[in-house]
């Protein structure tokens, strides 16, 4: 019996970063792009995402280029033992002040929302709980699990889309630069946030079962 | 002319077969040249010289003959142990499809999967597995399609067993099995011959005793617990749509009591303001919180349900009439539980039957409890979070070394018979996930 080896398959590992990218939808980024850009707010993610492709090439090409080594060895290897060690705690240190934030900002929406006279700390220790348990089976298992619940993701997502999409108004779109081209291009590569789950993710590409297919 | 004499246990032995099959030879037989094995017409005739062996022997019901002047003894097989005869399945009913169900000697279960696979591929082992009973366990697969491996992991398993005595394979089975504690099983019990002759062809690996109505399927997956094996006997359409119920039942029982507390408790919001009144209406008089209330009839359905298992049968009806009754309809009018409880708890129950094996009922039955408890706690925020750690839990686990939800996840190459089944046609492949020596169908 060939034992798995805590790798992820391509489905798992697809779904596993659509639903990242997705999340960024569902906590306060669009309330932030909105707030600045107005009614240009939706064109922010995809400027976002023609500006990332560049330093996502990048990173993709030097790492393809070390075999079967994550992206935390490429590092190393690239700065050295100390000023590597000194890269990755900062970019640990960016990554879990972002992760703090957004898990807060989490808790407080599901307590305004649902628990009005709950502490936010105990939501949050009930979250944190969950996210340890998942975490410590391991990436193969949240790959997993994020593949199953994908469909009902995907359904609760349409049954939303139907419901307000008859609320939309299509001028809503118009002017399209809403505060002015300038503003638009400023705000949208200034906050690259929302594709910053791929580092993460190649940082863990030594678990991915076909890496050299990328 | 010598002396001779037989030695058997007289209840577990056929004494016609004695009679005619080794007495009248030995006795009509004049020809001195003759060797005892030549005309004695049992359907088996061993010689051992142990005693201990001889003894062993003698216990199975064979007739131990002794001949004066000779170091060895006949052993003549006359076994006759009582049971019943094939009758129908019990507990895994189809409407369209073979009747016969397993009983309790494993030489009729054999015969009765041999006569479902014509092939001289398939193997049948035995192993004594206890130590003061002797019990005999028979490890059935075909030798062509076992995973070596696989095999070599129950063997070993099996061997390991260091016990007095095991009847049958309901206690076998919490011999073997990984996770003890675990809710979820890991091994498939099924009392169908031919849903055992299905999945040794697909390179499963099968144990067959005596004493047991059934036989143990392993490795096992989460899926073949939730199928039925009419699901391929009924046509495309129709299989699917009885999986469609399946999967919608499943979730009901899960969730429709733990949703109806978390909305009347946390997300009022979340009701229309109609139906909103209405369910406020019936709770007015009610002196409980939802998730007493609740806790209270899923607690009555539970006892109702094993009251009917354990009941002698003519007290039978009297079950129906106490529950429909007095829980149904007096409790709501003694302002114990509002009616929609009732038909919350009712639905719930009515769809947990809809999967039918033993124990993978039990542990739905008991995660509905443990998620009711949580949608107390948290509300849908509780729910979610059960939710994913059973999800996490489940994908853990493993049988025999086969992830419990492939090939789903992780993925593997197989018929995808998991939600849905394909068209019989597009069925190519064994499942991948039990690592077959011959992966095609055809």
């Amino acid at each position: 019996m060939e034992e798995s080896k805590g790798k992820i398959g391509l489905k798992e590992f697809t779904v596993l970063t659509i639903i990242m990218l997705g999340l960024k939808v569902a906590d306060d980024t669009p309330s932030i792009l909105f707030e600045r850009l107005f009614n240009a707010g939706w064109m922010a993610p995809i400027i976002n995402g023609i500006v990332m492709i560049i330093p996502l090439y990048l990173l993709i090409k030097v790492v393809t280029s070390y075999e079967q080594k994550g992206l935390i060895h490429v590092v190393e290897d690239l700065f050295g033992k100390f000023l590597g060690y000194l890269v990755l705690l900062i970019v640990w240190l960016l990554f879990l002040s972002a992760l703090i934030i957004d898990t807060a900002i989490y808790s407080d929406i599901i307590g305004s929302m649902y628990f009005i006279k709950t502490p936010t700390i105990v939501i949050y220790g009930v979250l944190m709980l969950t996210c340890a348990y998942g975490a410590k089976r391991g990436l193969e298992h949240i790959g997993s699990v994020a593949y199953l619940v994908f469909p009902y993701v995907q359904a609760a997502f349409l049954i939303s889309l139907l419901l307000t999409i008859f609320q939309g108004n299509i001028h809503f779109l118009f002017p399209i630069l809403g505060p002015g081209g300038w503003e638009v291009m400023k705000e949208s590569t200034m906050r690259l946030s929302i594709y910053a789950v791929f580092f993460l993710f190649i940082s863990a590409c030594a678990f991915y079962e076909k890496f050299k297919r990328f | 002319m010598k002396k001779a004499a037989i030695l058997y246990i007289d209840t577990i032995t056929d004494p016609k077969s004695i009679e005619d099959n080794i007495i009248t030879p030995l006795l009509t037989n004049k020809d001195t040249t003759k060797e005892i094995t030549d005309f004695i017409t049992a359907q088996s005739i061993t010689t051992k010289k142990v005693i201990n062996e001889i003894l062993i022997e003698i216990n199975k019901g064979n007739v131990a003959l002794f001949v004066e002047g000779e170091s060895q003894v006949y052993l003549i097989g006359a076994t006759q142990f009582d049971g019943r005869s094939v009758e129908k399945t019990e507990n895994e009913n189809v409407v369209k499809g073979p009747k016969e169900a397993f009983n309790e000697k494993a030489a009729t279960n054999i015969s009765l999967i041999r006569k479902r696979t014509k092939n001289e591929k398939l193997v049948v082992e035995s192993v004594v597995i206890s130590k003061r009973s002797n019990n005999d366990l028979y490890i059935l697969y075909q030798k062509d399609l076992v995973n070596e491996k696989l095999l070599q992991n129950v063997k070993n398993r099996v061997k390991s067993l260091d016990v007095d005595a095991i009847q049958n394979l309901s206690l076998l089975e919490q011999q073997i099995e990984e996770r003890k504690y675990s809710i979820f099983p890991t091994i498939l019990y099924t009392e169908r011959p031919d849903r055992a002759t299905s999945f040794l062809e697909d390179g499963y690996i099968v144990l067959l005793m005596d004493n047991s109505p059934d036989a143990l399927v392993l490795p096992a997956t989460f899926w073949s617990f939730y199928h039925n094996s009419e699901d391929h006997y009924l046509r495309f359409a129709y299989g699917n749509f009885t999986r469609l119920l399946r999967y919608l039942a499943l979730f009901i029982t899960l969730f429709t009591s733990a949703v109806y507390v978390a909305v009347v408790t946390y997300h009022s919001e979340m009701v229309p303001p109609d139906l909103l009144l209405a369910i406020a209406a019936t709770r007015e008089k009610v002196p409980f919180p939802a998730a007493i209330e609740v806790l209270i009839m899923e607690f009555a359905f539970e006892l109702i349900r094993e009251a009917g298992l354990r009941v002698p049968s003519p007290i039978g009806p009297t079950i129906g009439i106490v529950g429909a009754l007095i829980l149904g309809q007096a409790a709501v009018q003694a302002n114990i539980v509002s009616p929609i409880v009732v038909i919350v708890v009712a639905l719930g129950g009515l769809s947990s039957f809809a999967v039918g094996d033993i124990s993978m009922n039990f542990a739905i039955r008991i995660s509905r409890f443990l998620l009711l408890l949580s949608a107390s706690l948290f509300g849908l925020y509780g729910i979610t979070v059960f939710f994913t750690i059973g999800m996490f839990y489940m994908v853990s686990l493993k049988s025999f070394g086969v992830p419990y939800l492939s090939p789903m996840t992780p993925t593997y190459k197989s018929s995808s018979d998991t939600v849905f089944r394909k068209v019989l046609k597009n069925e190519l492949f064994r499942p991948g996930y039990v690592k077959p020596k011959d992966l095609k169908k055809r």
